[in-house]
């Protein structure tokens, strides 16, 4: 009778265990963040590199599907900081994305969005206007518009990874499909959001290429670096304005007393069918 | 008897409702559903006034084509009202709100009634700057009015620049316009104007054909007498040209993306003026 009781008590505890994970994974979609519970080793899409995440990383879900009724989850590589993504730099057209991974509490645990990615919107609705897209990605470049032919140039950049760093970059290419080496990449100890325009991000060590002000003469949180986010806008016409195909918005930032920018944005015209 | 009474009055009442029934279906008024941007045309002469002071009249005739600008139902009704935007109509009809002082713009709510308007596809005389559903794929704003500017893309300075160009009215007219401003409160008079024809369109080419010389338009002439004696040529290019209009305190950014469609005359550049971004 005990035994039996026992066994019914076990068997709805295990019922719970698995409600539990199986709720959580419900409620993860493409842009949601996740934490790594254990040393993930996994591969591109193609299954041509493989990636070790470790444990405690913070990712972002770049997409999910459900098979024989388990979710899985590919993850955005190409966020990640340097000694993660490393592997494929030097690969021939590598895809950003991981293959898909289990989604369960074993490997991951559903985070909120960190902080230090409040700089800018992971998404923003084009309800109304199909012709817009948004392709906002994190990356700041240094100056106040994206060149038309910026396919065929490099410029000053900085981005926050999902993990937490803050990779700079001197020269990188516009365009590029896994981020290269940075000249530098920092571990960010601290976040706060000041205002909707103004996040703060705290460093042990001072920055190369950005202004950081110094707070503290000890501990972790000693130089602070302030991403400020203005109202004000550019745009660029691409071939060129006298005949264009399409127009970006370049959304500007200020750090320190310089001009970078976000291209946010990309528009069509009506009239081109 | 009683009974009978009875049933006569009976008899009566049913009758009298029913013919109750019968004058009430005479003059029960029947209503269009419409939206914005669909095309009516007049079914008999009608009268409008401009919105809020209701001071100006106009007489729109029998067989006017107009566009619906915004559609609503009254509140206590709910039956069907619209507005036309009398810019987007011929001169010789907007004249009366072209002279007034107050040059409004939108007439006043018109019930939209079968026994007035019936519905109608999109002029064939319109479709040289058609796109497909504006207000839901514009990146921004889909303003495109109408007007052909001589040049090659919307002005920088566009609350002084002034231009020359050609006009389509959503009543089937072909207006030609001198150095008028770009950036309108209201639609200025044209110099020259004549009643579309006929109108034939071959892949990107529209012709327009009138019947009289058009002043300030470049016509050409194509027959001895008739109808179709004068033509115009349109080839809609399919290119596009930005215009950056900046910020007035701080140059270096911008206030908005101006884009103009780009269109050729007679080999001469053209352009509209279609959406606003950002």
């Amino acid at each position: 009778m005990v035994k039996r009781v026992l066994l019914g008590m076990a068997l709805i505890f295990s019922l719970i265990l698995v409600d539990q994970s199986v709720a959580s994974a419900a409620k993860v979609t493409k842009n949601s963040f996740l934490t790594t519970k254990r040393v993930i080793k996994t591969y591109n899409s193609s299954k041509t590199i493989k990636v070790t995440i470790p444990k405690g990383t913070t990712v972002l879900v770049n997409g999910t599907k459900n098979d024989n009724g388990q979710k899985y989850v590919s993850l955005n590589l190409n966020r990640l900081r340097y000694q993660i993504r490393r592997p494929l730099i030097t690969a021939q057209n590598s895809s950003r994305v991981s293959r898909w991974i289990l989604a369960k509490g074993q490997n991951f645990s559903k985070t909120n969005k960190p902080v230090y990615l409040s700089y800018y919107s992971l998404t923003r609705s084009n309800k109304g206007h199909a012709l817009l897209s948004y392709v906002a990605n994190g990356d700041l470049w240094k100056g106040s518009t994206l060149p038309a032919d910026y396919a065929q140039l490099t410029g000053t950049r900085f981005t926050i990874t999902t993990d937490g760093y803050l990779d700079f970059f001197s020269s990188s290419p516009y365009k590029y499909t896994i981020s290269p080496k940075p000249t530098s990449s920092t571990e960010i100890q601290k976040s706060y959001y000041r205002s909707s325009r103004q996040l703060y991000l705290y460093f042990k060590t001072k920055l190369k290429g950005l202004p950081v002000t110094k707070v503290s003469t000890k501990g972790n949180n000693r130089y602070r670096l302030s991403i400020n986010r203005t109202t004000q806008t550019t745009s660029t016409a691409v071939p060129n304005e006298d005949d264009a195909t399409r127009v970006t918005l370049n959304e500007i930032y200020q750090i320190g007393k310089t001009d970078y920018y976000m291209h946010t944005e990309n528009a069509r015209f009506l009239g081109e069918d | 008897m009683k009974q009978t009474r009875r049933l006569v009055n009976m008899i009566l009442a049913l009758i009298a409702t029913f013919a109750l029934q019968m004058t009430v279906a005479q003059a029960k008024t029947t209503y269009l559903s419409v939206s914005a941007r669909d095309y009516l045309q007049t079914t008999k002469k009608i009268t409008v006034t401009n919105s809020y002071y209701k001071n100006i009249k106009m007489t729109l005739p029998k067989g006017t084509v107009v566009q619906v600008a915004s559609a609503a139902r009254s509140q206590k009704t709910h039956h069907p009202f619209f507005t036309i935007d009398m810019d987007t109509m011929s001169y010789r009809l907007r004249k009366p709100f072209y002279n007034a002082k107050s040059k409004p713009n939108m007439t006043a709510g018109i019930w939209a009634t079968t026994a007035d308007f019936k519905k109608v596809d999109s002029p064939q005389y319109l479709r040289y700057y058609q796109v497909t559903s504006p207000d839901t794929r514009s990146a921004g704003d889909y303003v495109a009015d109408g007007n052909l500017w001589q040049g090659d893309k919307w002005p920088a300075n566009e609350t002084t620049a002034k231009a020359s160009g050609i006009k389509v009215t959503v009543d089937g007219y072909l207006e030609a316009y001198s150095k008028v401003k770009v950036f309108q409160a209201y639609a200025p008079k044209p110099v020259g104007y004549a009643k579309i024809q006929k109108t034939v369109t071959n892949g990107k080419t529209t012709d327009f054909y009138v019947a009289s010389k058009i002043k300030g338009m470049p016509l050409t002439r194509v027959a001895k007498s008739g109808k179709d004696q004068y033509r115009l040529s349109i080839t809609r290019t399919g290119e596009h040209g930005v215009t950056m209009i900046p910020e007035d305190e701080h140059p270096q950014y911008i206030d908005s993306v101006e884009v103009s469609e780009k269109y050729l005359i007679d080999n001469q550049n053209y352009y509209m003026h279609t959406e606003v971004l950002f």
